[in-house]
């Protein structure tokens, strides 16, 4: 039996209600919300990976940003042992006028690594990205698939603890994507606990050991893999009829 | 509340350091003058004054060129510091959408930046008073105790600056009307003794009339600054930056909702 990393209990998260007057949202007393989140409650266990499909606004970005310790509930708790996850963000802090040396560094250091520690893997997070002398150029001359190849082996080469996974796939050409995937793969095979969060059900069937499926907030179904994908992709056909 | 605060200093320092030099590069990249415009610009800037009060309107005096640098040069950085707060948290949202950073760190680039500005100012401002024949004692070195002590007013002003700046985006441009009204309010371009003796008193309510004319006492009168006042000011500080930190830990989770 393996041991369990994360557990998320009758987990509540509310968003204010947007308004467009910010004055009056921000004087008036009855604050209207928004429930993203609706009693989730499923725990992550050491080294497996778990698949988080649902259709879009569904709640799996408000769950993401929950998991990586951005939000809080406003009810129910959240628990992980060790280091919080990290998601395996697409350069969100780059800065087109630095190198992409330059942006490793910061990327990295927001990720909430140690300066010593991007030291010693700066040659493989380079080495990877495959951009050769382009990674001492500005990164508003890469074109978008090379700030993905960039962003993307900062991440990983790094070696989080729970690797946080939002379609991140869909990066860089073919021949990337494989790799990328290989990667990962490689991560699952070192016993790292990776959840991936997906709309799509296709990598969900090739890589995850159990799915949580979350519709409008609230837990849909939680499993073994093949019944739940099975259940997802009917429910998908007949949305669309 | 100061444990996490210890703690997140502890992992972030690296964070901040490369943050405010990115910031300091990006800025001037892609110029010709490059690193050269952090000279230039307060030139520029003290010139315009210069040419606006001390030639068109011929006011001020003979000594108006460096009692107007020693006015100008410190308040700016203040202003510069209270408007570029607004935005210190509010236009990071791309980041505090996917990662984790203490806001604070956020608060404490955008100062660093424009203290490091100010530093470079003020070098620029010591070598024209020593070229305009200004005696300077061992009193102007006093400059780096008002220099921690304006920061610690900045500090909190900033903290708070950036949190309403999330909720309102108005505080930008109403920020960028104050600090215009500081510059009059402020003794920048005219002198203390020419406000009537009545209303002179209130001056000193804003605590910038109390650094500056600490400024000029040590590099100009071979004076103090102004201790008691400042003194006041320190205490008044540091209330405000508890109040600044308990708000920021208070919203820590819920800026990432809103932006």
């Amino acid at each position: 039996m393996k041991k369990d990393i994360i557990e998320l209990k009758d987990i509540w998260v509310s968003y204010p209600e947007h308004s467009d007057n910010p004055l009056k949202q921000l004087l008036s007393k009855d604050k209207k919300q928004f429930w993203a989140l609706k009693g989730l409650d499923f725990t992550v266990k050491k080294g497996e990976v778990l698949g988080i499909i649902g259709r879009n606004g569904s709640g799996k970005s408000t769950l993401l940003k929950l998991m990586s310790g951005l939000i809080e509930p406003d009810q129910g708790s959240y628990q992980v042992e060790g280091k919080r996850p990290m998601l395996l963000s697409l350069g969100a802090g780059f800065q087109p006028e630095l190198s992409g040396i330059e942006n490793i560094y910061l990327n990295a250091l927001l990720l909430g690594n140690r300066k010593k520690k991007i030291d010693e893997n700066l040659e493989a997070i380079i080495e990877f990205s495959e951009l050769d002398d382009f990674i001492y150029k500005p990164v508003r001359t890469y074109s978008s698939g090379m700030r993905a190849r960039l962003a993307f082996s900062t991440a990983i080469m790094l070696d989080p603890e729970i690797l946080l996974i939002d379609e991140v796939l869909g990066v860089g050409d073919s021949a990337f994507q494989k790799k990328c995937k290989d990667a990962i793969l490689e991560k699952i095979q070192q016993d790292r606990t990776v959840i991936l969060v997906t709309h799509s059900s296709s990598l969900v069937k090739q890589i995850c050991d159990r799915v949580v499926w979350i519709h409008r907030g609230e837990q849909k179904a939680v499993g073994e893999t093949k019944g739940i994908v099975e259940q997802y992709d009917e429910f998908m056909k007949a949305k669309k009829k | 509340m100061f444990k996490k605060l210890l703690n997140d200093w502890r992992n972030n320092k690296d964070l901040l350091y490369h943050l405010t030099i990115s910031e300091l590069k990006s800025n001037t990249a892609r110029t010709y003058l490059g690193t050269l415009w952090w000279i230039v610009d307060p030139i520029l800037y003290m010139a315009i004054y210069y040419f606006l009060v001390g030639i068109v309107l011929d006011r001020g005096g003979d000594d108006y060129a460096v009692y107007l640098f020693t006015g100008l040069i410190p308040l700016k950085w203040a202003t510069a510091c209270m408007v570029d707060a607004t935005t210190a948290i509010s236009s990071k949202a791309r980041i505090l959408q996917q990662v984790y950073v203490p806001k604070l760190t956020f608060i404490l680039v955008r100062l660093g930046v424009n203290t490091f500005k100010f530093l470079v100012s003020s070098f620029i401002m010591v070598l024209f008073l020593y070229f305009s024949g200004v005696e300077m004692t061992v009193n102007a070195l006093n400059f780096f105790i008002l220099l921690v002590l304006n920061l610690l007013l900045l500090l909190p002003i900033m903290i708070i600056m950036a949190h309403i700046g999330v909720y309102l985006k108005d505080i930008k441009n109403m920020m960028q009307y104050i600090s215009r009204t500081l510059l009059y309010l402020s003794p920048v371009l005219f002198r203390m003794e020419r406000v009537p003796e009545d209303i002179r008193g209130y001056l000193y309510l804003n605590p910038f009339t109390d650094f500056l004319v600490s400024y000029r006492n040590i590099f100009l009168y071979k004076g103090q600054p102004l201790w008691d006042n400042l003194f006041i000011i320190l205490g008044l500080s540091l209330v405000l930056l508890f109040i600044g930190l308990r708000i920021l830990n208070k919203y820590d989770k819920q800026y990432a909702k809103v932006i």
